[in-house]
């Protein structure tokens, strides 16, 4: 029952339990093409669970995923992969050992024919050529020595490789956690461009931060959680540094007496 | 947007060829050793550098370097293996009992010890990723299980005189001269290198031993690498078998004791990272050279038996010492 109205991605009634833990909780959650979701919630409120749920990382206990209407399984990382889902995640997720290209492409490496189509190796060279157009492209990043470890490069320009990693592989939804945690003011400039830019390209964004003013920049709908449920959603027209605030920390905003009947109200 | 631009983190640090320059003593380090230690003791004893004494030297350096080729892979993709002196005996005896009983042609018979090789380390990746016993134990159990199979096969008898087929590998020369044993030792040191930098494999060993969580979210099957990284040392370990019973012409169930030590020293002296990660094929190459040289060396210069256990003992530690500051630096 493919649906022309029904958004890229819904996700609807997740729950993850940790053992005792109920770290999502009955959580509905949608995002469209071309449209960027913030979600925000304290620590520990089950924004990284959630989105690992997406990913394939963890198997929801309960709850359903949708792409573009249909219900889908997603059990691992490439059944995330094969619908377009791509992300960042909040630990970055390089291996330290490996150098620029290295991490950039892992698991998408281009690949050559050897002897006559026997064998498929790593096309080196092609890699090194992606490498520089995403660095160039799409992160403004100077590409002196990519040939070191990622591990000898800045926390920073980590961070960006970690965002070049999901730029690399076409994709139709990227889930940033956290992305601007340890970048500088340009560095984070930088990663609002990329957002507008993906937006603009008709990609579906999942922007998890801490950081408020970061979501009013560039989102445009919060989704708030709380102890692993779902307590505010919203237009980014309709939120209030306050508001969020309020919904973040007590899950309920007083000048706003039915906030659960908005929060439920079907995505 | 242009004033934005970011420069690589590690721009401060010396580069030597567009490279930090501890990564070019790391890489060069072991090519280095060998050259020295060949010159130091060659002018103490000019000997050492005859003709007759270099091949030799290579000589019994090529079964090291065959297993230690595959034992950086095991060892990049942050596993060990103890079993590979037990595979090599294992191998052979397999290869020996099928040329001896069987009607299977000798030159037919030889490959049941690379590919019994390849059975043994699907075993042993099998055990570690389907049943979750660590590298090491596992290994450990299939060392003695795989030589308790050895013993039961071949009990104390030896086995000699075998055909031209056999003893090609670990025998011939060619010009009469150049042990064909050491050409392909080299010559799997290159396809090593080249696997090591060029497949998905190479890259995806490195990937899930460096950090098995990060080449999990790249999608990467990982047991599927981690399993195929033990068939390839058991391969070797095969080849390793074809050089050994072929160079002494002869067959004994306590073949390839002790090999693993000698070989994971061989490994860690080249340069590659003991928890994964990080592989060095050609410096695994040139540190089971050195290894020989250092035993060859100490006999030469009438350095009783037991003492070249003590020199290849501080070789380790200065090796491995190197590094450990090398790579302070690299991650500071
Ligand atoms: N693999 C796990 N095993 C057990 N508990 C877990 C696991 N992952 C997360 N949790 C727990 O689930 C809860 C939600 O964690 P999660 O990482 O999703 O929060 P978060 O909203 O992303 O927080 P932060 O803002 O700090 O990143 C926490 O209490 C956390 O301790
Ligand atoms: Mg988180």
């Amino acid at each position: 029952m493919n649906n022309n109205d029904a958004p890229f991605l819904k996700m609807k009634g997740i729950v993850k339990r940790f053992g005792a833990l109920t770290a999502v909780d009955n959580v509905d959650l949608a995002v469209d093409r071309g449209e960027v979701l913030a979600l925000v919630g304290e620590n520990a409120a089950g924004k990284s669970t959630l989105i690992k749920v997406l990913t394939g990382v963890y198997q929801a206990d309960q709850g359903e995923i949708f792409i573009e209407g249909d219900k889908v399984e997603i059990n691992n990382r490439k059944d995330s992969q094969k619908f377009g889902i791509e992300a960042v995640y909040q630990d970055l997720a390089l291996v330290p050992q490996l150098d620029v290209p290295g991490n950039l492409f892992l698991g998408k490496e281009p690949p050559k024919k050897i002897l006559g189509g026997l064998f498929k190796v790593i096309d080196n060279k092609k890699l090194e050529e992606q490498t520089r157009d995403i660095l160039k492209d799409n992160l403004n990043m100077e590409i002196e020595n990519f040939n070191d470890p990622v591990i000898n490069h800045s926390g920073g320009q980590q961070q960006s490789i970690a965002i070049g990693r999901a730029l690399a592989s076409e994709c139709d939804l990227i889930v940033m956690d956290e992305p601007t945690a340890s970048l500088g003011v340009e560095e984070i400039d930088m990663t609002f461009e990329i957002v507008r830019r993906l937006k603009q390209n008709n990609v579906a964004v999942i922007f998890i931060s801490h950081n408020l003013e970061h979501v009013f920049e560039v989102c445009d709908k919060v989704l708030v959680m709380r102890m692993g449920e779902r307590v505010g959603y919203m237009d980014i027209e309709d939120a209030t540094r306050e508001r969020l605030v309020s919904l973040m920390v007590h899950g309920r905003y007083e000048e706003e007496k039915s906030e659960k009947s908005v929060a439920n109200k079907t995505v | 947007m242009d004033k934005s631009t970011q420069t690589s983190g590690s721009k401060d640090e010396l580069h030597i060829f567009g490279r930090p320059w501890t990564y070019q003593v790391e890489r060069l380090g072991p090519i280095a050793a060998v050259i020295i230690f060949g010159a130091v003791v060659g002018i103490i004893e000019p000997r050492f550098l005859s003709a007759r004494n270099v091949i030799n030297v290579l000589y019994q350096a090529a079964t090291y370097i065959i297993l230690a080729v595959g034992m950086t892979f095991v060892i990049t993709g942050a596993g060990i293996d103890i079993s590979i002196g037990s595979m090599l005996a294992l191998t052979g005896i397999l290869m020996v009992f099928t040329i001896e009983y069987t009607p299977i042609p000798p030159w037919l018979g030889i490959w049941v010890a690379p590919l019994s090789g390849m059975v043994l380390g699907l075993l042993n990746g099998l055990f570690i990723t389907k049943l979750k016993v660590p590298d090491f134990i596992a290994t450990i159990a299939t060392m003695i299980g795989y030589r308790g199979v050895v013993l039961i096969m071949a009990g104390g008898v030896v086995h000699y005189r075998f055909p031209a087929a056999v003893r090609f590998l670990g025998a011939y020369r060619l010009f009469g001269l150049i042990p064909i044993s050491i050409l392909v030792a080299f010559a799997i040191g290159a396809l090593g290198y080249y696997v090591y930098n060029n497949t998905y494999f190479g890259r995806y060993t490195a990937a899930l031993g460096g950090n098995r969580e990060s080449a999990i979210l790249a999608g990467i099957e990982v047991d599927k690498y981690k399993i195929l990284t033990y068939v390839f040392m058991g391969f070797l370990a095969g080849v390793a078998a074809l050089v050994t019973i072929g160079r002494l012409d002869a067959f004994h169930a306590t073949y390839g004791e002790f090999m693993e030590i000698d070989t994971i020293a061989a490994v860690i002296i080249g340069g590659t990272a003991l928890f994964g990660g990080y592989g060095r094929v050609w410096g695994s190459v040139f540190g089971a050279l050195l290894m020989s040289m250092v035993v060859n060396g100490a006999v030469l210069l009438g350095f009783p038996y037991f003492y070249q256990y003590v020199l290849v003992g501080i070789v380790i530690l200065v090796a491995v010492s190197i590094y450990t500051f090398l790579g302070t630096r690299r991650t500071t």
